[in-house]
């Protein structure tokens, strides 16, 4: 008679065992997460690669700012060809996170609930909680690792628009490229869990962790983001703009302060092109006007160095959400099963 | 040495009491059998035991005072839970490694020989199976596992009578070997005498009936008289049910000591059965482990 | 023709729930038949109590009870380690002599029922016809 003792407690072979449990329990799960970044991530390399290649071939690696005739016509013609899937692809992405979580993350409890397996799973020598403690900490460390590494592709696929678009703008790379696509990834997978505990049902947990993740993270983004670090004020030249910074306002104000409102502009823009409708220059002359009258823009933004700050707030802010979550997750299911 | 102890063990759920006020010591290296009708708490009181759900007031404790769902229990308690819940997309080896990887003491060779002396193949999905082949699967990962005690809710309900009797055959093989403890729950009483060594009648939350299945149908009798004559009896006997036609009455009874059969009666012996009817159609009468004699009133 | 072979048994046990006889006195009175038919001799061993488990379906402790009901008998005897195992026998009616009694007993029984008697009035009186032989031989014998 053979018998294999796997050890009471947190002994390796038992880690390795439930590691194993969780795999083969959620492998579909974690696969179907696979196929989805697999996809977006073929994409980005085919893409990527005439992208780069067209980066270099235009030299608009060489540009600096962008000043010269040469490069403006260069950064023409490579916006004309990449800008619209640039700027589209975030927007799908920026949700990947949620669906991924969610759809690895609520099945964790809530299958087991709803097919009343618990009564298998949760009365063998392994107690509940530690089987969800190894369950959570291996399928985030797993999501985490995919989040991150399809960031960091991500980021590889953006790289030429960085001096162009910069990477900090709301809505866009900053959703998914750096450390914040991969901290919403695990906290969507450990609300999914949590969700699953408390409602025991797989897919009304999937639906509502979409729910309540799309409000955290688009309220986050809304108020709580711009305020991560002040501002930077900055004056600008008439008809100058940060050009890859996050502009979160820009006005026009007179000599004493007073901001000024669209009408107010518009009007002022009349006088101006009067003023400067017999000049030589009447481009020059007509910003003149504005100068000499004491009227200055200026705008308000988060300039690009500041990325990497603001992901790393963002970041830990979430991993905290998520740990809190994975500890409400573990104590709700210790406390009663049936 | 007992397997299971309540002490005025109650479970509240919403407004509902499943339990309420059980005291009970199940005796271990017994076959014991739980049965009552649905609804009458048996599952919660299972749920209990295996540290599933914890009671709203009392104490229960298993294998000697133990706290259920500590790892000393958890270990030593295996369950099959009503309908033999398994993985369905898990193939039979990969059930029998996943509790293995749960287990501190895993008998591999003891699993794979019961699955083989079953002809119930290893590669096989769990979802695949027959009705009786999942129960034994279930049986037999649960064995492996040596327990003390094994509990089982219910576990022939959905099974054709050769499944059945091929489920029950194993487990009784299994206590010869081992000796383990087994509390067995049912609401099909018939086929619980050839199995059963001590009896629990749980009926409408509370426990009615406790005792050696030997004992209790010794300590009963069947009287068949006239029905006119029935009061005058009843007044004589302890009687547990009565019921009766016009002219003839049947009365289960419970005697503690040996007595006269009345003139125009008939006494006769009794099966467990019958007895658990009887107690299951009179709520107020119970038979709990006791001073000779006494007879405990039911709480309404 | 479907035949299991109940392994290294020498005889099989069936029950008979219906029969209103406790299981443990069914497997001792079938032990007593073997014993009778021949089917068992003194030395051979009684079914192992796993194996009648493994075929009936039945507690074990029933058929401990039995096989302890027939050590008290003094018919078989426990042996640790090994199993339960025939100590003596019951006569053995050699099996010509039991065909012409069984014959017999037919046609008796055939003529009770001609008379008229039910099964309960033959049993009455085999009873009381077996008290008569036994009270007659204990007299012949003092």
């Amino acid at each position: 008679m053979t018998i294999a003792a796997a050890g009471t407690g947190w002994t390796l072979p038992r880690v390795r065992g439930l590691t194993w449990i969780t795999w083969r329990q959620h492998r579909m799960a974690l696969l179907g997460a696979v196929a989805v970044l697999g996809g977006f991530s073929v994409f980005m390399l085919v893409h990527g690669m005439a992208m780069h290649r067209d980066y270099h071939r235009l030299g608009l690696g060489s540009c600096g700012s962008f000043t010269t005739d040469a490069c403006q016509n260069a950064l023409g013609s490579f916006q004309h060809r990449y800008q619209s899937v640039t700027d589209f692809l975030p927007v799908p992405l920026a949700f990947v996170p949620a669906l991924i979580g969610a759809f690895v993350g609520a099945p964790i409890v809530a299958r087991e609930l709803e097919s009343g397996t618990f009564r298998f799973a949760w009365t063998q020598a392994t107690d509940r909680v530690r089987w969800t403690v190894v369950k959570l900490t291996v399928l985030t460390v797993v999501l985490a690792g995919l989040a991150l590494a399809f960031s960091a592709l991500y980021g590889w696929w953006f790289h030429p628009w960085e001096p162009i678009l910069g990477r900090i703008q709301s809505g866009k790379a900053y959703e998914v490229e750096g450390v914040v696509f991969a901290a919403r990834t695990v906290f969507a997978f450990a609300l999914g869990a949590l969700l699953g505990a408390v409602l025991r049902r797989t897919l009304v947990a999937m639906a509502v962790t979409l729910a309540v993740w799309i409000g955290v993270v688009l309220s986050s983004a809304i108020y709580l983001r711009p305020h991560i670090m002040a501002p930077v004020v900055a004056q600008l030249s008439k008809g100058g703009f940060i050009r890859n910074g996050w502009t979160l306002s820009s006005w026009m104000q007179d000599a004493s302060g007073h901001h000024l409102s669209s009408g107010e502009q518009d009007a002022l823009g009349r006088q101006a092109g009067t003023a400067a409708a017999n000049a030589a220059d009447q481009r020059a002359a007509y910003d003149q006007w504005f100068v000499q009258h004491g009227y200055t823009n200026w705008t308000k933004y988060q300039p690009n160095s500041r990325f990497w700050h603001f992901q790393l707030v963002e970041g830990v802010a979430y991993l905290v959400l998520t740990l809190l979550l994975g500890a409400a997750t573990v104590w709700w299911v210790r406390r009663r099963a049936a | 040495m007992t397997a299971v102890e309540a002490q005025a063990v109650g479970k509240r759920y919403g407004r509902t009491w499943a339990l309420r006020d059980c005291t009970l010591a199940v005796p271990s290296g017994r076959v014991v059998a739980l049965v009552g009708p649905n609804g009458a708490g048996k599952s919660t009181l299972l749920n209990m035991a295996v540290g599933l759900t914890t009671p709203t007031t009392g104490r229960l404790t298993v294998l000697d005072g133990t706290e259920p769902g500590s790892s000393t229990a958890l270990d030593g308690i295996a369950f099959v839970a009503q309908d033999t819940p398994l993985y369905p997309n898990l193939s039979v080896a990969d059930t029998l490694r996943l509790v293995a990887n749960l287990s501190n003491r895993w008998d591999e060779a003891n699993a794979r020989q019961r699955l083989a002396d079953l002809d119930i193949p290893l590669g096989r999905r769990v979802g695949k199976l027959s009705g009786g082949q999942h129960a034994q699967v279930a049986l037999a990962v649960a064995l492996a596992r040596h327990p003390e005690f094994l509990i089982l809710d219910e576990p022939v309900a959905r099974l054709d009578p050769l499944a059945r009797h091929d489920f029950m055959a194993v487990l009784m093989a299994a206590v010869a070997d081992e000796g383990l403890s087994v509390l067995l729950s049912s609401h099909v009483v018939a086929e619980l005498e050839r199995v059963c060594d001590y009896l629990v009648v749980l009926s409408r939350g509370q426990v009615q009936v406790a005792g050696d299945v030997d004992e209790l149908v010794a300590t009963h009798r069947v009287l068949t008289g006239p029905a006119g004559e029935l009061d005058a009896v009843a007044s004589a006997f302890d009687v547990v049910h009565a019921h009766s036609a016009e002219r003839q009455a049947i009365a289960l009874v419970r005697i503690t000591r040996p007595v006269p059969t009345p003139a125009g009666w008939r006494l006769d012996e009794t099966n467990l059965e019958e007895l658990v009817l009887s107690y299951l159609r009179a709520p107020r009468a119970s038979a709990l482990p006791g001073p000779l004699g006494e007879r405990r009133a039911m709480s309404a | 023709m479907e035949l299991d072979k109940q392994g290294s048994s020498a005889i099989a046990f069936r029950l008979d729930p219906a029969s209103g006889v406790p299981p443990y006195q069914q497997i001792v009175r079938q032990v007593e038949d073997a014993l009778r038919l021949g089917y068992l001799s003194p030395g051979d061993q009684l079914p192992k109590v796993k194996d009648v488990v493994a075929a009936l379906a039945i507690n074990p402790n029933t058929v401990l009870k039995a096989y302890r009901e027939l050590e008290h008998k003094g018919l078989a005897a426990g042996r640790p380690g090994l199993g339960t195992f025939v100590e003596a026998g019951l006569d053995v009616v050699p099996l010509r002599d039991l065909h012409s009694l069984r014959r017999k007993l037919v046609k008796w029984l055939d003529e009770a029922d001609e008379a008229g008697l039910d099964d309960e009035s033959v049993s009455a009186l085999i009873s009381s016809a077996r008290h008569e032989m036994r009270s007659s031989k204990r007299m012949t014998a003092s």
